[in-house]
């Protein structure tokens, strides 16, 4: 059982939790992920690690409220236990010094571009980073992501903050533009991220994204997250979960995605 | 003060048996009940003075059936300004003819206006219908109070229009000032001098009428306050090109859709400001300056050396000690202090101190 | 609505002539012109609001742009729709209403393709978008970006940022999605009149709440759901159903809870009811229901705890077994205990088709007359004087309340047992309607009355003998004038005060009321059907009836409870009548329904619901079949053999042998009656699931197996056709006319042994088929306070108590400790207390209260 050093909502929806777990924050490199299991009764979500504090042995991840797991989770406190906090799991994001690095973080994945900025800035690249919400009262984390890259880009969908538009809208511009971008990592919803890789594979631009299929065991036994890249089936827990954006066959990731759709109303209405 | 005279005047009506059953032993029996509201500016629309009557939500509510028919708690109401009321018993005692010889051909009578702003004479007027503004400025106002020339007068309240100094011939009566763009309104008249900026003079007024606005129309609710928004963004030097379209757009949509009258005239400034003075808008968006050195974003102020003599005037009334300077040498301005309270530059005999426009990019 | 020649007027729109009735407005011309004009706060059948100025249209000689909806057609007006002005102007005015919601996905480009990627992204707990929303698909703000052609919103989002509340009992409440339409806030004041919502503040700060920030609960709400099917947006969402998606298949039935029967319209998507509301589009108009018929069917036919498969017992286990073998085990079982040794309960809320075929069996099959409805009226012959009644005098329809001159409601908490009576009661009141309520204590009906007087509970006999008197109306038989000895008789104000404790004030008020009433509607509740002297009221009732001078200027209805009580009686259901009411004891009756049934039927007179529970030993009642739930009587245990279909495995399942599902009237098809007398339909809406049997398919089988015929039935509308084709249905046989009613004995005086105070039931229960609805949705748990005593002032003074303290409550049934509530409404020594089936003991010997009444004492623990 892990305790909850603290759980803050940041917008709606958007909830951040710290919890101890000094011996994950002792091994997390960026990139990496947790399985949470809320309670005895919740799902085994995989959810992106943020920030960690080896220090302090806490690790911070950010979540969505999108189903009844992460709706118990986000109903804990300071204090309560959270039954089982697995990590941390997967490959983590190569680090090297590729020269202008952009990290595109929407909905949760503002969270999860947060550790790899900070990470890659030091490595002595130029971070950008984009950070996309649907309105300006759904964007958070903008002073950390401030701190941690040279610049932030933003990108709201009605305009109430920086460039009007999407993220790959706002990357698109500026790739047209003629700026010179080596690499790109995007983290956050699928639909973004297939958005992202069709503009980047545009201007053959590098690109990584995070890939959150279902996911049940998280260390390759059951095979559940398996993505197919570049023909082969790979498993988003153990090969992932990030892979190249341009080998991604995106078809069979959206058709799985639907699949136990009847399964999550029916443990929505319980 | 106002509704205690009145509880004391209808005390005495009723004494002398002027007010009551039987008025004066013959069998007619009138009597006045006092209700007081909360205030709200929206309830001087007919029908939301009826719902506030009632006791109920005062919105103004669909018409028919109009009041005359069905007001309060269903019976005929004839409802009118206290003004109107007043010029009644005039009417009846002179004969409609001796009224109507002062005033217009379409506008009889004498009107009340709230005569202030700049100008040296202030206070409640009574003016025949048809005097020129010219002459209420000049000859009742006795002129410009400030150093600055006059610049316009705003008629009518929030509900009305800014009329600019060289349409002052203008005649006072209904049709001439709706005509202009403004309205009679409430009997406000504001005289405004150089230093009114008037982009700021309108986004007062629609924090007035966007607050006041009771809420159930779309286009008075949402509207005044988009209205609002776009003004509080030119005025901190945030303007675009685009924002004067968007806000003569938004303000016939307001003026157009709205329920009642509150929404129907509250882009009334808007749109008379941006009729007659255009130009100054445009200083505020696109050179990001306001050439009444009123806003305070756009404005810095400095000190003119060659103007100055150093009389230390302006230094006894700076409130945070910005200018500073030696006997008998030109001052020195400090931006940073600055609150740009505008105290120094009053002050000055000599036009040393100087309102730039700040360039913001 | 009058259509004749002289109510219609021309007028031109969009260059078509039309002809419409001369008090349409603008928009209700345009719109059964066959045009669309865009809408948002427009609500049929209430006054027009006024508000989102998206119906504005263009008038000849009308300057400006008159909205639609509240403008009055006037002869020869030429109205024009869609001009180009007008499309433009809506569009910026449609912006601005869509600057205060979350439009971003509304107009996004990539709305088409994104939710292919985010199929699963509904579930969040507050809306941001579209795809999170749970009115996707069938949201007014999405058709309208559709016909105005919105492609994108010049201003940004102005998130309100209102917490959501989640805990509101049955739908939840996000005011960051409102588009403040008012439709809430009109239905609830104008057409229900319950004053729950109201627009709070002004200008932008403009919200939907309650008074002083209440909770939905606290503000009086009674989850009527009116607001939840007017609202445009996602703002209102009901909790059930919310996940299920658009539905597919709408379906109009009726309402089986309370006895009014009203029409419901069903929405479902494949075989899931996703609401009970509105269909698609539809919005503008909905059907008004109540807390029941809204809320409860979609929980109760989806609930996860409905058994789907027979289950036979085996020690203290169930076990799952197949059709056949549980109809073999409950036929071959069933063989031993033919005879008076067994009995059938049913529910009030089966349909006549389920009554009929459940008596049918017990009387052919099992040749016994033991059948009875559960917790019917302590007074057996009630239901059948009350049918003779109505022969002779038709009951009201309900719809006729609101055009009432007086009405005299008696002896009901009508805003909770019959909702849409009451509703249509605080109509009346608007209308000018003089109501005068007579209860034990004074209930939300009170609001809407003129005159209310609290009665000493089971003192209204006096009352009403009193007011009868005085109008001239009643008058006791000759035998029991005669003797006097009669100290019962209240023809003395003065008596009429000390006993029920009236003020004689208001006893005069209502006098002079009932002596010039009008037209006169009578409506009597369970303090009259549920009183010991039932009998006796409804007689006095009668002849109150007489009051108005028109004959056809006064009616009489009785709130029946349960939806289909009338229905299941009528059916047979009975343990002194055959199906349509004919007296078993008769032997020509008896000998006709012999023959319709090819048999011979038992003239051995039948044990009503409570006597057959007090009856169960070895020389009485061995076995019972039961359809639905009642409560888990101690005596359960000493049945030989029982057999329950339900919906649920229940305490009283703890005693069945064998168990059977059933099938629930969102999945049957049937009729009721109602209670004003109108033969209603219940329609099914979802098939149901394969492995469910009707009743009539498990009676089917089992009688069978028992070597019976006669309940071959395919479908119910066979069994319908069999109750057609011999009970007269229609209604049009005079009924027996009343002889001169006989005073009953003077009754002897019940000892008290020390039991002063008054205890007064709600005898209504919140059930389906039975089953307690508290028990099993939580969210009717939150709002009904069931088991708490609910005391008086007085009491609490006396007994120096505060809300949440226990107090021991003793009956002449048994005793109890109970929470205790303040109920400022009561007066006296008088509690008022709805039992659970828990507190059966303390308020019955059998399955349900024989009085609404009982004498009790409270002490402190």
């Amino acid at each position: 059982m892990t305790e909850i050093i603290e759980r803050i909502q940041l917008v709606p929806n958007i909830h951040t939790c710290t919890v101890k777990a000094p011996e994950i924050a002792r091994k997390a490199l960026p990139g990496q992920f947790v399985i949470v299991i809320p309670d005895e009764y919740s799902e085994r979500i995989p959810i992106t690690i943020a920030d960690w504090d080896k220090k302090a042995g806490t690790v911070t991840f950010v979540f969505v409220e999108i189903g009844s797991s992460t709706q118990r989770l986000a109903e804990l406190n300071t204090g309560d236990k959270v039954y089982s906090f697995t990590g941390p799991l997967g490959k983590p994001f190569e680090l090297n010094k590729f020269g202008t690095v952009a990290l595109i973080g929407g909905c949760y994945g503002i969270g999860g571009i947060y550790s790899a900025a900070k990470a890659l800035k030091k490595k002595g690249n130029k971070v950008i980073s984009y950070s996309e919400a649907r309105s300006k009262f759904l964007l958070y984390w903008n002073d950390k992501l401030e701190e941690a890259s040279d610049e932030v880009r933003y990108a709201t969908t009605d305009g109430s903050e920086g460039m009007k538009g999407h993220a790959w809208d706002s990357l698109r511009h500026n790739l047209e533009e003629g700026e010179k971008i080596d690499y790109i990592i995007a983290v956050g919803c699928t639909f973004m991220m297939y958005k992202i890789a069709e503009v980047t594979g545009i201007f053959n631009v590098p690109t990584i994204v995070s890939m959150n299929p279902v996911m049940i065991d998280g260390t390759g036994m059951c095979g559940a997250c398996r993505i197919v890249v570049d023909d082969q089936t790979k498993f988003a827990c153990v090969d992932g979960p990030h892979f190249d954006a341009h080998k991604i066959d995106w078809d069979i990731v959206m058709s799985r995605r639907k699949a136990y759709f009847e399964e999550e109303i029916i443990s929505k209405e319980r | 003060m106002a509704i205690k005279h009145l509880y004391i005047a209808l005390d005495q009506a009723r004494k002398f048996g002027l007010l009551g059953m039987n008025i004066l032993g013959t069998d007619f029996s009138f009597d006045i009940r006092l209700i007081e509201g909360a205030g709200a500016f929206v309830c001087g629309e007919e029908t939301a003075m009826i719902q506030s009557i009632e006791g109920r939500r005062s919105v103004p509510v669909a018409r028919p059936p109009y009041p005359v028919e069905k007001g309060i708690n269903g019976s005929p109401t004839a409802i009118n300004n206290v003004e109107t009321w007043a010029n009644i018993p005039i009417i009846i005692r002179e004969g409609a003819k001796k009224f109507a010889k002062v005033g217009t051909k379409k506008s009889t009578g004498t009107k009340i206006f709230s005569l202030v702003g700049k100008i040296k004479n202030t206070g409640l007027v009574e003016v025949p219908m048809g005097i020129t503004l010219k002459e209420i400025v000049e000859v009742i106002g006795g002129g410009p109070s400030g150093r600055a020339n006059i610049k316009a007068i705003q008629t009518g309240g929030p509900s009305g229009g800014c009329i600019p100094v060289d349409k002052f011939d203008l005649t006072i009566d209904y049709e001439s000032l709706s005509e202009a763009g403004s309205m009679m309104g409430s009997g406000g008249l504001i005289v405004m001098d150089d230093h009114t900026c008037m982009v700021d003079v309108v986004r007062f007024f629609l924090l007035f009428t966007s607050q006041e606005s009771c809420g159930k129309c779309t286009p008075c609710r949402i509207g005044t306050r988009q209205m609002l928004e776009i003004l509080n963004k030119i005025i901190k030097g945030n303007g675009e090109p685009d924002d004067l379209r968007k806000l003569e757009e938004l303000a016939h949509t307001v003026k157009k859709g709205s329920l009642c009258g509150l929404g129907q005239t509250a882009p009334n400034p808007v749109l008379t400001a941006l009729r007659y003075f255009r130009e100054e808008f445009e200083n505020h968006v696109i050179e990001k300056r306001c050439p009444a050195t009123v806003c305070r974003d756009l404005v810095e102020y400095r000190v003119i050396p060659v103007k100055c003599t150093g009389c230390q005037r302006c230094v006894s009334v700076c409130p945070t000690g910005a200018i500073e300077g030696p006997r008998a040498k030109p001052h020195n301005l400090d931006p940073e202090k600055c609150i740009k309270c505008r105290a120094c530059y009053e002050i000055c005999r000599f036009d040393a101190i100087a309102g730039d426009a700040i360039v913001i990019e | 609505m009058n259509n004749s020649q002289e109510n219609n007027i021309n007028i031109t729109v969009d260059g078509n002539e039309v002809r419409v009735p001369e008090n349409f407005t603008v928009l209700e011309a345009v719109q059964k012109s066959g045009l669309y004009i865009p809408r948002l706060c427009y609500l049929e059948n209430l006054k027009p609001y006024g508000g989102c100025r998206l119906c504005m249209v263009e008038i000849e000689n009308m300057r400006g742009y008159p909205t639609a909806c509240t403008t009055p057609v006037v002869p020869d007006m030429k109205i024009k729709t869609k001009t180009r002005e007008l499309q433009s102007m809506r569009k910026e005015i449609f912006k601005l209403i869509l600057s205060e919601h979350p439009f971003t996905c509304l107009v996004c480009k990539e709305n088409q393709e994104c939710p292919e990627y985010m199929f699963s992204t509904r579930k969040v707990s507050t809306t941001t978008g579209c795809n999170f929303c749970t009115s996707n698909g069938d949201c007014e703000l999405q058709d309208l970006v559709d016909y105005l052609e919105i492609k994108e919103v010049d201003y940004p989002i102005e998130y309100r940022g209102v917490p959501v509340i989640h805990d509101n009992p049955f739908y939840e409440i996000d005011y960051n999605l409102c588009v403040l339409c008012g439709r809430c806030v009109r239905i609830c004041n104008e057409e229900r009149n319950s004053g729950v919502l109201a627009f709070v503040q002004r200008g932008n700060a403009t919200l939907v709440g309650t008074a002083f920030n209440e909770t939905q609960f606290e503000a009086g709400c009674e989850y009527c759901g009116a607001c939840v099917d007017v609202c445009p947006t996602g703002s209102l969402s009901e909790k059930m159903g919310r996940w299920v998606g658009h539905p597919d298949k709408s379906t109009i039935t009726s309402c089986p809870f309370c006895g009014v029967g009203c029409t419901m319209n069903i929405n479902t998507r494949v075989d899931r009811i996703t609401s009970v509301g509105p269909e698609p589009g539809g919005r503008t108009h909905p059907l008004q229901l109540c807390l029941r018929g809204k809320f409860v069917p979609g929980d109760i036919v989806h609930h996860p705890d409905r058994i789907q498969t027979p289950l036979i017992r085996k020690g203290n286990n169930w076990i799952e077994v197949g059709w056949e073998e549980a109809i073999e085990f409950a036929a071959s079982n069933l063989e031993r205990y033919r005879g008076n040794q067994f009995g059938m309960i049913a529910s009030a809320q089966n349909t006549m088709e389920e009554n009929y075929i459940l008596q049918k069996f017990a009387r052919k099959v099992m040749r016994s007359n033991n059948v009875d409805l559960f917790a019917s009226y302590p007074d057996r012959t009630i239901l059948n004087t009350i049918h003779n009644y109505y022969l002779n005098n038709p009951p009201p329809v309900i719809e006729s309340i609101p055009s009432m001159d007086t009405i005299l409601l008696l002896g009901t908490d009508a805003s909770v047992t019959h909702p849409m009576v009451e509703n249509r009661i605080r109509k009346a009141y608007h209308n000018g309607s003089d109501i005068i309520l007579a209860n034990t204590h004074f209930n939300r009906s009170t609001a809407f009355t003129a005159h209310q007087v609290n009665y000493k509970p089971g003192t209204i006999v006096p009352l009403l003998e009193f007011l009868s008197h005085k109008t001239g109306q009643f008058k006791p038989s000759r035998s029991s004038r005669k003797g006097n000895a009669n100290k019962r008789y209240y023809s003395e104000i003065s008596a009429v005060v000390k006993t029920t404790g009236i003020p004689e004030k208001d006893i005069k008020d209502i006098l002079s009321v009932l002596k010039n009433p009008g037209k006169l509607m009578i409506i009597a509740g369970d303090g009259i059907l549920r009183s010991p002297d039932s009998s006796y009221a409804i007689h006095i009732l009668f002849s109150l009836d007489k009051i108005s001078s028109d004959k056809n200027g006064s009616s009489l209805l009785f709130l029946l409870d349960e939806g289909n009580r009338y229905g299941g009686t009528f059916a047979g259901m009975h343990p002194d009548f055959l199906p349509g009411f004919k007296n078993l004891n008769d032997s020509d009756l008896r000998d006709i329904w012999s023959e319709n049934w090819g048999t011979i039927l038992s003239d051995i007179s039948g044990l009503g619901c409570n006597n057959m529970i007090n009856n169960i030993r070895e020389d009485g009642i061995t076995a019972l079949f039961i359809t639905g739930d009642l409560p888990a009587h101690q005596n359960l245990a000493n049945l030989k053999f029982l057999i329950q279909q339900n919906l649920f495995l229940t305490e009283t399942s703890t005693f069945a042998d064998v168990f059977f599902p059933i099938t629930v009237f969102p999945e049957t098809a049937g009729h009721i009656i109602t209670l004003d007398r109108k033969l209603k339909e219940i329609v099914p809406v979802i098939s149901r699931a394969e492995e469910l049997n009707t009743v009539s398919d498990t009676l089917s089988g089992i009688s069978t197996k028992m070597m019976d015929q006669g309940f071959e039935f395919k479908h119910p509308r066979d069994i319908f056709g069999e109750i057609v084709s011999f009970t007269d249905i229609t209604f049009s046989e005079p009924g027996t006319s009343l002889s001169e009613y006989e005073y009953p004995k003077e009754q002897p005086v019940t000892r008290k042994n020390g039991l002063a105070a008054k205890l007064v039931l709600d005898t209504n229960g919140y059930h389906i088929l039975g089953n307690n609805l508290s028990q099993h949705i939580p969210d009717m748990k939150s709002i009904r306070s069931e088991g708490i005593l609910n005391i008086s002032p007085d009491m609490i003074k006396k007994l120096k108590l505060n809300d949440g303290d226990f107090i021991r409550v003793h009956t002449e049934f048994g005793e109890s400790k109970l929470k205790v509530k303040c109920m400022t409404e009561l007066n006296g020594e008088v509690a008022f207390f709805t039992p659970g089936w828990e507190h059966l003991k303390l308020v019955s010997t059998g399955l349900s209260p024989e009085n609404t009444v009982i004498n009790a004492k409270f002490e402190k623990v």
